[in-house]
């Protein structure tokens, strides 16, 4: 155990609200790739920063307890999706861009459409692809942050992006 | 994207349609919903107390009391979560109220979070032993999250570790839970993973036992019933496990050979608490007599002792200390570990004491 010196050191609080300024829209959209509903997304992430709080003092670091927050995010989502079950999985999900409930112009409608086709195809994949995928190309995390984030090899975060990507692209193709 | 896309062009395009896909996605402000929950929850999770002014002398009486009543019921190692004393979150009316509930009795909607016992192997002056922490998990499932939390998997399917770094896991890594029947005489418990039923290289028979046992108190634990535990391995009955004999079925062990003798229940490691905070566990003392010592680094800064409700068999303790904020280590151990030298059965727990 260590008694370090407590000047410059952020409490669990600070920590809460320093990493929530900085990341919390980013993680929501993580996760929002990983369980398509923006509103499971909000709460995986609220739930993710009430633990990183409550292990605070043994993560103590600003980067280690990112690396909690994007773990947790991911586990929870996970988990999110297992508990959901698969009917729910397919069903049409709360979609994520506000609702247009009045005619929009075409573009804004065909950036919908492109969104819409990305964030489907991303729930046929595998679990394991699309969160290398989100983690690599979203967050752009490097091969051993993602071996590390998932608890995986680099030889399988390796093979899982190269297998998503290629899956991904035949979906996209196949829905236009 | 065509196949002959060069495949830079391809993974720059990857990069900006998943920056793309939640372009739109703007959160609502979620600060003031985190803080509420992180602010004046005592003993959320067991993992973190932060005892306000009135609610530290409520908390701190249920705490006192559910001890109590689990020593009446001569069962020590009765599994019920501190969170019982205290709902863990304000989010909804339900928690509350299944948070004392048989951790698998009900089903809770996804993201919702409950309190289950794990235990967790550590060395003792009698060899490997069984210690208890309460885990919180977000699930459905109360009693295959807690099996997951044992073999090192998290609720939700990533690593999990225990909180007190003097515990471990013993089970080979990827193994998983697969599935797990809760029934009415036996609990089955059907475990994926990799060669389960040989005792790996380099684990003792002794670990291998304590492993199994591990998952038979954390099942029935999480259960709250004792009943025997089946084990399958991938789906068919196994008769081996880590090269122990567990068929057809395994009973929980002799509490005095397979627990630790000393176990601090509260507060968890890690936590935050203000003086004075309670201690409480249970032990099997020598003349019921448990010793207490709150350190910095090896310098003792207080200490005392106090006495278990019984002598030489698994008995409720507690204690208050008071102390100056800052960072300790708190150790309860057997008694007569005084002028021998001779390492007796302890637990530790790093905790920070923080202005009230």
């Amino acid at each position: 155990m260590t008694v370090a010196g407590t000047d410059r050191r952020w409490d669990a609080d600070t920590a809460v609200e320093q990493l929530y300024a900085a990341h919390y829209r980013r993680l929501v959209r993580l996760s929002v790739l990983l369980v398509r509903d923006q509103q499971t997304a909000e709460e995986v992430v609220q739930d993710a920063f009430v633990a990183m709080h409550g292990r605070w003092r043994s993560l103590r670091d600003p980067d280690k307890a990112l690396a909690y927050l994007r773990q947790s995010v991911v586990n929870r989502s996970r988990s999110v999706l297992r508990h959901r079950g698969v009917e729910a999985k397919y069903a049409p999900a709360l979609h994520t861009s506000q609702s247009h409930d009045e005619p929009a112009a075409d573009q804004p409608v065909l950036d919908a459409e492109r969104r819409t086709h990305v964030l489907d195809a991303l729930t046929r994949l595998p679990r394991r692809q699309r969160e290398v995928l989100a983690l690599r190309y979203f967050l752009d995390l490097s091969e051993s942050d993602i071996a590390d984030t998932l608890g995986i090899s680099r030889g399988a975060v390796k093979s899982h992006a190269s297998r998503g990507s290629s899956a991904l692209r035949t979906f996209l193709e196949d829905a236009r | 994207m065509n196949d002959h896309s060069p495949k830079d062009r391809d993974l720059h395009d990857l990069h900006d349609l998943l920056q793309d896909a939640v372009r739109d996605v703007e959160p609502r402000d979620a600060l003031d919903a985190i803080r509420s929950r992180t602010k004046v929850t005592p003993m959320h999770s067991g993992r973190n107390w932060l005892l306000g002014s009135g609610a530290a002398v409520v908390a701190v009486a249920a705490v006192i009391i559910a001890v109590v009543v689990l020593g009446n019921q001569g069962t020590p190692q009765a599994d019920n979560p501190p969170v019982a004393t205290s709902p863990s979150r304000h989010a909804s009316p339900s928690t509350a109220a299944s948070a004392s509930a048989s951790a698998s009795a009900e089903a809770r909607t996804a993201g919702q979070e409950t309190t289950v016992p794990v235990y967790y192997p550590g060395d003792t002056p009698h060899g490997v032993r069984l210690y208890r922490e309460f885990h919180q998990v977000v699930t459905t499932e109360g009693l295959s999250e807690a099996l997951n939390e044992a073999v090192g998997r998290a609720a939700d399917g990533g690593p999990s570790k225990p909180y007190d770094p003097d515990y471990s896991v013993p089970w080979p890594s990827g193994t998983t839970i697969e599935g797990v029947d809760d029934g009415a005489d036996q609990i089955t418990v059907n475990l994926g993973g990799p060669a389960l039923a040989q005792r790996p290289a380099g684990m003792s028979d002794a670990t291998a036992r304590i492993a199994v046992q591990q998952l038979v108190y954390t099942a029935t634990a999480a259960a709250q019933k004792t009943v025997p535990v089946r084990f399958l391995i991938d789906g068919n009955a196994a008769t081996t496990l880590l090269g122990v004999d567990v068929s057809p079925s395994v009973e929980r062990g002799d509490s005095l050979k397979v627990l630790a003798l000393v176990w601090v229940s509260s507060p968890n490691e890690g936590a935050q608490v203000t003086s004075p905070f309670t201690v409480t566990g249970v032990g099997a003392f020598f003349e019921a007599n448990a010793v207490w010592e709150l350190k910095q680094g090896s310098k003792v800064v207080k200490h005392g002792h106090t006495t278990a409700q019984e002598c030489c068999t698994l008995s409720p303790y507690s204690f208050k200390v008071s102390a100056p904020p800052g960072d300790y280590t708190l150790v309860v151990h057997d008694s007569d570990a005084s002028g021998t030298g001779r390492a007796t059965p302890q637990d530790t727990k790093d905790v920070t004491v923080i202005k009230p």
